[in-house]
């Protein structure tokens, strides 16, 4: 399923967010939203989520309308993982994990299908091992994780994830990464924002750069993180480089060149 | 290492419930046997089905019967409420006395009934206690929206409890019937005593009626514990969801409380206790709450009625005591455990 | 006799005759509903200057029709002094701030106690007759009450007696010790709530009322106004059914009867009786 976004003005507070975005996010790949802190790239996640309110524009999904679409049947094809991995609530991870499956199991009781949704999404997350604990009780990471499986257990075709590895360790990064560009390639569009521009190289086949709530670069990965881009808009210096074939981006410097 | 097994099997929760109705229909059994008089229930029960108007049949059917009905409907409304509510805001310290929708209920049941409106118009006894516990959780919502601490919540409800209980000795002072005054621990406190089925249709349609809307949101509820953003990505409408419980718990305490005073702190013991045997999920407590709150009220309204005091104890000073060393045990607990 | 006994005997005669006169024509004020309706038998509105505004009310007071040839006033300390009282009358329970201002004022204030017996009453009546120069009238007063008694009793001997309880708002009725009592007993009635041996007024549950089997059932009521938890419970489906019972009676007796104990309360014993078919 693509997911595509037309003109899209959000307005908080009287300060403008976004300004007139326009973008297509095609299945089968993994997107990555990038762009300095305040670009506005949350807030277009959101949108796209149908969580935000748009003064102008709209978003559909395969050319129908989000506000066409119920709330229950949107769920079913889109899944939003929140930055914050709060629960208010001292449930189980696998409870946790479960509440995944509600856009299909609602009101009915828990089958079999959501039985396998939800031991395949532990499974790929690695987090077989904090079954029965307290979620409340894991750490940042760990319960990160915990949602990303509670995600996963949806099994819809757009994901849209909000900084998802910002408190993983760098095993525990890769693999996440690994796994959702696993997901993009079986078919899925799976858009995520991210500061990890190491990682975004590494693993994004598409990039869009938000500045100031504008689109000012959209593409193929490499041709998006060039050193003008990351000089002009993030104001950092990076160092490029090549490993089997693979290029690698590491942002080394700001603009005034500090030494240590 | 524990299985998922336990996801699809809720045989703790299974338990939990069954345990819980045959404690209900045990209390129940005892109040009816409970009283002043010494009734042997079986001979009694037995006039009645010979169409026998014997004076203990009146005491059964007119006296005890009603009351122990009441005392279960009121015991739901309360437990249930309290289990709703702790849902919607995602604080354990919600539950109608704390947050004073009691006493706004009790006002607005007092200005009907004092005034003259509920003699002319019965239903508007439990329609001014509706109203009354309506302004209290909308108010109440309106200030949680977007900041659930601990703190906030402790606030208001002291807040809307001085302010309704304020003015409810006020409209009872103002009262033309002298005994009126008199009565303000009753509505403060609560009680279930000479009550008759009278009361028990007064309330039973808005009760249920409120009962089925707070049912309703119980699969919304355990998705709402992960935030309003990943709830409504969920499918959760969370308007909806918020309206259907702030009606829900005005239909069914606003109208428990214009004909049994404020009976306070059963729904915050109620769900707390029992949240461990539901995994912790607001929407899975909802029905266990409900029977938890039956059952306790049932105890003790039969506890009042055995101790021996000249006038009848009110029940909600048995509540209070009960429920008041609780609250405070709660609020330093979950300063360890669940941050604000 | 000579001159001077002569002289002494009139002068004495016209000190008599002259301190009798200022006692009949003493300004009597009451603060107190009993003491109003004793003191309407026993003065003339030119002796009895201030009656309590309850004394109208048909609800409370049982000469509420005399009180219309009366002075009413508002309880008002300043009204009070205004009307210039000789002697004034209260109820024990009266305010006791109020009392304790009339004494400081230097005002004459005779408490009326509560009677619970018949002979009780007549003594209030006697001392009160007293205390404003009317001894003949309350004498003649009490014999009516005697002889109102007398007729009662023999109207008692014709059947045997029934057993009544009294219900009052808030659950409570009247045990031993009670003008009521008194009254129950005069009407040839016997009083379950003193067979159970209680004694002055105290609560009687719903489910006792029931089970002490009742022939009269006698409920009160506040005529006008019974918006209150308090009289909810007389009006409880219990009551109705029992009362629908086909041996019991469920007897109204209006509530200025039984305000005071005084006369109104031979005057209630009869209205009972008469009300009682046997």
């Amino acid at each position: 399923m693509s997911i595509q976004a037309s003109n899209i003005h959000v307005t908080l507070s009287g300060q403008l967010i976004l300004n007139d975005i326009n973008a297509e996010f095609p299945p089968g790949q993994l997107i990555g939203l990038i762009g300095p802190n305040g670009a506005g790239k949350s807030t277009l996640l959101r949108v796209l989520a149908g969580l935000q309110m748009i003064q102008k524009g709209h978003v559909s999904i395969n050319g129908e309308r989000l506000q066409e679409l119920q709330r229950i049947d949107l769920a079913k094809k889109m899944t939003y993982l929140a930055q914050s991995t709060e629960c208010h609530w001292p449930m189980s991870v696998e409870r946790v994990v479960m509440l995944g499956r509600h856009p299909h199991v609602n009101s009915q009781q828990i089958g079999d299908v959501d039985m396998e949704a939800v031991k395949q999404a532990i499974k790929d997350v690695d987090i077989e091992h904090l079954i029965g604990r307290s979620v409340n009780e894991l750490s940042g990471g760990e319960r990160a994780r915990v949602m990303l499986a509670r995600a996963l257990a949806t099994g819809s075709d757009i994901l849209l994830a909000d900084e998802p590895i910002v408190s993983l360790d760098p095993r525990h990064q890769i693999e996440v990464m690994a796994l959702l560009r696993n997901q993009a390639n079986r078919g899925k569009t799976v858009i995520v924002v991210l500061h990890e521009l190491h990682l975004a190289m590494r693993y994004c086949q598409h990039l869009m750069l938000l500045d100031n709530g504008r689109k000012v670069a959209e593409g193929l990965t490499e041709d998006v993180l060039t050193e003008s881009n990351l000089k002009r808009i993030y104001g950092v210096n990076a160092l490029f480089g090549n490993h089997q074939g693979v290029p690698w981006v590491l942002p080394w410097s700001n603009e005034k060149e500090e030494s240590i | 290492m524990p299985t998922l097994n336990s996801l699809n099997n809720r045989y703790q929760e299974k338990r939990l419930t069954i345990m819980l109705i045959i404690a209900l229909l045990v209390l129940f059994v005892i109040s009816l046997m409970v009283g002043d008089v010494n009734l042997s229930i079986i001979n009694t029960l037995k006039n009645i089905s010979n169409d026998n108007s014997s004076l203990e049949s009146i005491i059964l059917m007119d006296i005890r019967l009603p009351r122990t009905l009441l005392a279960v409907l009121i015991g739901a409304s309360l437990g249930l409420s309290g289990a709703a509510l702790q849902g919607m805001v995602r604080n354990p310290l919600a539950e109608p006395g704390i947050i004073g929708v009691s006493t706004s209920a009790a006002l607005g049941a007092v200005i009907v009934f004092y005034f003259g409106l509920a003699t002319a118009f019965p239903m508007a006894l439990p329609l001014g206690g509706i109203v009354g516990a309506l302004l209290a959780v909308i108010f109440l919502y309106a200030l949680t929206r977007h900041n659930n601490s601990m703190l906030t919540l402790i606030l208001a409800g002291v807040a809307v409890s001085s302010l309704s209980a304020a003015l409810t000795a006020l409209a009872l002072n103002l009262s033309p019937n002298p005994y009126a005054a008199l009565e303000i621990f009753f509505w403060l406190m609560g009680s279930l005593a000479d009550r008759s089925f009278t009361h028990v249709w007064l309330i039973l349609p808005t009760t249920l009626i409120g009962w089925w809307l707070m049912l309703s949101t119980r699969h919304d509820l355990d998705v709402l514990s992960l935030g309003d953003d990943t709830a409504q990505s969920l499918g959760v409408q969370i308007q909806r969801l918020n309206k259907r419980i702030i009606l829900g718990v005005a239909l069914s305490v606003g109208a428990a409380v214009s004909v049994s005073g404020g009976i306070g702190f059963v729904g915050l013991v109620v769900p707390h206790v029992l949240r461990p045997y539901v995994g912790y999920q607001p929407g899975r407590l909802l029905i266990c709450s409900a029977l938890g709150g039956a059952v306790l009220l049932l105890a003790a309204d039969i506890t009042v009625r055995l101790l021996a005091t000249q006038q009848e104890l009110k029940i909600g000073v048995l509540t209070a005591l009960l429920g008041a060393p609780f609250f405070l045990h709660l609020i330093l607990k979950s300063k360890r455990e669940w941050a604000p | 006799m000579n001159f001077k006994q002569t002289l002494l005997l009139i002068s004495l005669s016209a000190l008599f005759y002259s301190v009798s006169t200022i006692a009949k024509s003493q300004r009597v004020v009451s603060l107190n509903l009993c003491a109003d309706q004793l003191l309407m038998e026993l003065l003339k509105p030119s002796s009895l200057v201030g009656i309590t505004q309850l004394a109208s009310d048909a609800s409370a007071s049982f000469s509420y029709k005399k009180a219309s040839n009366f002075h009413q006033h508002n309880d008002r300390i300043e009204e009070v002094m205004a009307l210039k009282p000789d002697l004034i009358v209260a109820g024990a329970f009266t305010s006791t701030a109020t009392n304790q201002m009339l004494d400081q004022l230097g005002y004459k204030v005779v408490k009326l106690g509560l009677p619970k017996t018949v002979d009780d009453i007549i003594q209030q009546i006697a001392f009160l007759g007293e205390q404003v120069g009317q001894l003949q009238r309350a004498n003649k007063l009490i014999k009516t009450m005697r002889d109102e008694i007398t007729a009662l009793e023999s109207g008692d001997q014709a059947a045997p007696a029934l057993r009544a309880v009294v219900y009052y708002a808030n659950g409570f009725s009247a045990g031993k010790e009670t003008i009521v009592n008194e009254i129950l007993q005069l009407a040839g009635l016997k009083n379950i709530a003193a067979e159970t041996g209680m004694a002055y007024i105290a609560p009687l549950s719903l489910e006792s009322l029931l089970v002490s089997n009742p022939d009269v059932l006698l409920l009160g009521r506040l005529d006008a106004n019974t918006d209150s938890l308090a009289h909810q419970v007389l009006q409880h489906d219990a009551i109705e059914k029992l009362s629908a019972l086909e041996h019991v009676q469920k007897i109204s007796v209006p509530d200025r009867y039984w305000s005071c104990a005084g006369p109104s309360s031979i005057a209630a014993a009869s209205y009972i009786q008469q009300s009682i078919t046997h």
